[in-house]
């Protein structure tokens, strides 16, 4: 394998792969990338078995072939190199790979590329079609609200799916949940109804690929899911087993309704966790007429007060949360003003943007003493 | 012909130690065991405490005669063994000839007997040792023994028992055992007429696992079977998700006889040690089976440990046989041979370093050096006072301090934290979905006694299925660790700390428990500076800081000039 390839672009896609390198891995194969030079582009691939990312520079490529080379290194040395073309030349007898720029004359040790696992990106399946913004907004409005304890494996990613021409994304902790939909630009059967549940980490790895332009597509099949922005796709494995049929958990009826502006509820409940950072205090929301009071008492640090002006429709509410989940929710929440809607002083809570239909937090009180 | 036969003293003094009937529990293993040995396709052991316990085991096996049945309350009568040589070979549960002599001579026993040809059967009745009476009676084939009145004659043993609900939970735990070894005998154990558990006894271990722990537990298992002639290893082994935070869903067994052995527990958790967290142990049943001569059983009076002659092989063999199951699991992508089997690195032998031998002596001097901080008055703002200069092993907090290096022990101060934090009613976190456990058939009894604290402290469940609860609300302070997790882990301490009590004694271990496991899910976790110097002052606002809830110190003190002569300084 020989080619000649620019810094820049080469840095950058190394870079983009890195992210799928296994930091600790049982199969050293997989602290490397996978180099593999054809026509007129070089492919780069990392992989930590969950997940891959495939990616492709253009190169002046004048011997074909492939090679492993050592993450770290390899990545750390075409970052630091000068700008303009680098060439890369392998020695397929002991797997050597020799980087050469002006004046600079580096070898590294490689590794055989039948070594690396064959990894199906699964080329020709349906895909739909999404905006990369969307798909961003919507990876940031949910995945916080996936589990992190690794015990139930499927809420530890976001269930995606496909409903009445919308994608939705739906995460839950068992604590709270956040759905969020967008349209789909187009769909040539890359997911379904009854959908899939996609590793939290991946979805924060797509949502670093994704831009402000542009489209993204996505394919979902059997066990695997792929998304596709521009020249570099990411495969995922699904996570197994049954996504817990929210919607039986959503209210469909709530006693109490209020509007307020959504800054001042964040920064407010914000000042009240303050106090009770290290104790797990509740903060207590009391909503009587048009004031909204934040309460919350911690016996050795102090005691909070707080009051705001909202727009109430039902009952009075008395009701208390955890503040940090209630502090995700309002970072989640787009717009300026908040409709938060509760079904009792024990029961779930939703919070949505007052102009945005296509999200939702779903909330579940402290029972306080 | 007489089958039953005195062993003759030869054999007696080869054999480890009297047989003691300790608690109710070893009462209904010796019954369970000799109806297994009876070939018994269905047991049922019924249980109940009124004032003093008990137990009935019925069977449907061989039966005795009515020449046999006498003696087999004699010391030392047994059909199982007659020489020395037999004893090297014994394949049978029971071979002393001791549990029906030992249990008759603390109670009041009534064994009903036939053998299926006999036209009618046997009762003999002993109450302290002493013979009552032997007559002949109407009944099933089989045998049933009855056990009334245990420790009327030993009122220290019964005094020592502990409360009801503890004993029934480790009754279950015998039977669970030993249902799980034999799945090809029905089980049925009630308690006070309310049935504990039952097993369809069709042979496949999996029925029965799924008839004691459920069908979403079974879906997590995977089977296991590996041999190195003459052992053999089968089993099931859970899933990293079906892991516990004890031991308690370990079981092993040896030619089916129900065994603790470091051994197998070695292999089985090596197998998995890059897989789980610290303190997470892997859920498994496991059977392994060599000629009688390679094992020794007779190291332990209840035969619950053994030896084997090879035990390093088999400790391999347990090994590699789960790591086996483990990776064939994996539903992997496909991964080239030659990348996994590259030569030289799967061969290289693990490299063995002895552990530092340290003798109790040496060890006791270096312990002198650190000073726990006991309640020392005016000495209570020295907390207030230490600065953290890092963390050690995860586990410690190492600082500077008034006249000396401090250490703190990270999860002994957050329990300590935790404990305080939860005196009154702690605050309760709604779930969203109810989270289904299945906390096996020992740890359910243990919830339903003490249903109502576990709910003042924020696990409200409710009984789902037979063998599962619907979880409803955990306690806010978990944060949101699992709450299946943390729920179990609560019941595996409630069951460490044994004997359950009631009222404010319950509701105070209620607590504990908590504390202990509101802080394992926060310790050994790496801590900022910011987050170890919150941990300290959190303590030092405790009243008392000294010690963890078990009494535990949480601040050892190596003093300056300590230091100082270490160096040659002083």
């Amino acid at each position: 394998m020989k080619l000649i390839a620019s810094q820049e672009v080469l840095s950058e896609a190394l870079q983009t792969v890195s992210r799928a390198v296994a930091p600790r891995t049982t199969l050293p194969v997989l602290a490397g990338i996978f180099l593999k030079a054809e026509e007129d582009h070089l492919q780069l691939l990392a992989s930590d078995l969950e997940m891959a990312i495939r990616s492709r520079v253009a190169a002046d490529v004048e011997r074909a072939g492939a090679v492993v080379v050592p993450a770290r290194y390899f990545a750390e040395l075409v970052k630091r190199a000068p700008a303009g073309d680098i060439e890369i030349a392998v020695n397929p007898d002991n797997w050597t790979v020799e980087l050469q720029w002006a004046g600079a004359d580096y070898v590294i040790h490689g590794e055989a590329p039948e070594n690396y696992p064959s990894l199906p990106f699964g080329e020709d399946d349906g895909s739909c079609t999404l905006e990369q913004a969307m798909l961003k907004e919507m990876i940031r409005q949910t995945v916080f609200a996936a589990a992190t304890d690794e015990a139930r494996p499927v809420l530890t990613g976001c269930l995606m799916r496909l409903r009445n021409g919308h994608v939705e994304m739906v995460a839950t902790d068992g604590f709270r949940l956040a759905y969020r939909r967008v349209p789909l630009v187009d769909d040539d059967q890359g997911l379904t109804d009854s959908g899939v549940v996609i590793p939290a980490r991946a979805l924060q790895e797509v949502a670093r690929l994704l831009g402000d332009q542009g489209t993204v597509s996505i394919s979902a099949r059997a066990n695997q899911a792929t998304f596709t922005v521009a020249d570099t796709k990411l495969m995922t494995r699904l996570l197994e087993g049954q996504f817990p049929a929210f919607e039986k958990v959503i209210p469909g009826h709530y006693r109490s309704m209020m509007r307020l502006d959504r800054q001042r509820f964040h920064q407010g409940c914000e000042r009240a966790a303050l106090l009770g950072r290290d104790r797990g205090m509740g903060v207590r929301l009391t909503v009587q007429g048009g004031t909204l009071t934040i309460t919350g008492v911690s016996s050795e640090v102090g005691r909070v007060h707080e009051e705001l002006q909202v727009e109430l429709e039902g009952e009075a509410i008395e009701i208390t949360f955890n503040p940090r989940f209630l502090l995700d929710g309002l970072r989640a929440v787009a717009g300026e003003r908040v409709i938060f809607e509760t079904t009792g002083p024990f029961g779930p809570a939703r919070m949505r943007g007052e102009d945005d239909p296509d999200f939702y937090y779903i909330v579940l009180p402290l029972r306080a003493v | 012909m007489r089958r039953i036969k005195v062993l003759n003293e030869d054999v007696v003094r080869h054999i480890a130690a009297g047989e003691v009937v300790e608690h109710p529990a070893s009462v209904v293993k010796e019954l369970v065991e000799n109806a297994l040995d009876a070939e018994a396709s269905r047991i049922v052991v019924e249980v109940a405490h009124r004032g003093s316990w008990t137990i009935r085991v019925s069977d449907n096996g061989w039966g005795m005669s009515e020449e046999d049945a006498p003696w087999a309350l004699e010391r030392h009568a047994t059909s199982k063994i007659a020489s020395l040589e037999d004893l090297r070979r014994v394949r049978t549960l029971g071979f002393r000839g001791e549990a029906l002599p030992s249990i008759a001579a603390v109670s009041t026993l009534e064994l009903v007997t036939r053998t299926p040809r006999a036209p009618h059967g046997t009762r003999v009745l002993v109450r302290g040792g002493r013979r009552q009476a032997v007559e002949p009676v109407g009944c099933a084939p089989g045998t049933t023994v009855t056990v009334t009145d245990l420790f009327f004659n030993v009122p220290v043993r019964a005094k020592h028992l502990s409360g009801d609900k503890a004993e029934v939970a480790r009754i279950t735990a015998v039977v669970t055992a030993l249902a799980l070894a034999n799945p090809q005998v029905a089980f049925r154990l009630s308690h006070e007429g309310r049935r504990l558990l039952e097993t369809p006894g069709n042979g496949e271990l999996l029925d029965a696992v799924i008839s004691l722990y459920g069908r979403d537990t079974a879906e997590q298992l995977l089977p296991v079977e590996e041999c190195d002639e003459p052992f053999r290893v089968r089993g099931l082994i859970g899933r990293m998700a079906l892991a516990r935070s004890d031991r308690s869903h370990q079981y092993f067994f040896v030619n089916n006889r129900p065994v603790r052995s470091r051994t197998l527990r070695t292999g089985l958790e090596q197998a998995y040690a890059t897989s789980l967290p610290r303190g997470k142990y892997p859920w498994a049943v496991l059977f392994v089976e060599c000629t009688p001569e390679l094992v020794d059983v007779n190291v332990h009076p209840a035969k619950q440990r053994v030896r084997f002659t090879a035990e390093a092989r088999v400790r391999e063999l347990v090994r590699r046989a789960v790591e086996r199951a483990l990776t064939g699991a994996r539903t992997g992508w496909e991964i080239p041979k030659s990348a996994v089997e590259t030569p030289g690195v799967a061969e290289k032998p693990v490299p063995y370093l002895p552990a530092p031998s340290v003798s109790a002596k040496g060890e006791g001097a270096h312990i002198a050096d650190l000073e726990p901080l006991w309640d020392i008055a005016g000495e209570s703002d020295v907390l207030s006072r230490l600065r953290p200069l890092g963390q050690l092993a995860r586990r410690y907090i190492v600082c500077e301090g008034p006249d000396g290096l401090y250490l703190v022990d990270q999860h002994a101060a957050h329990e300590r934290i935790h404990f305080e934090q939860l005196q009154g009613d702690p605050a309760v976190q709604e779930l969203l979905m109810p989270v289904v456990v299945e906390p096996g058939p020992e740890q359910l009894a243990l919830w339903e006694s003490h249903r109502v604290a576990l709910e003042r402290a924020g696990f409200r469940a409710e009984q789902f299925g037979p063998t599962a609860l619907a979880l409803r609300s955990v306690p806010s302070a978990l944060g949101n660790a699992e709450p299946r997790d943390a729920f179990l882990q609560l019941l595996s301490r409630l069951r460490e700390a044994g004997p359950a009590r009631t009222g404010a004694g319950e509701w105070e271990l209620v607590q504990r428990a908590l504390a202990a496991c509101v802080a394992a899910v926060k310790s050994s976790q790496p801590l900022s500076m910011e987050e170890m110097r919150r941990l300290i002052s959190s303590l030092a606002a405790t009243p008392r800081p000294w010690t963890c809830p078990h009494g535990r110190p949480t601040v050892l003190k190596l003093p300056q000039q300590r230091i100082d002569r270490y160096f040659h300084r002083s």
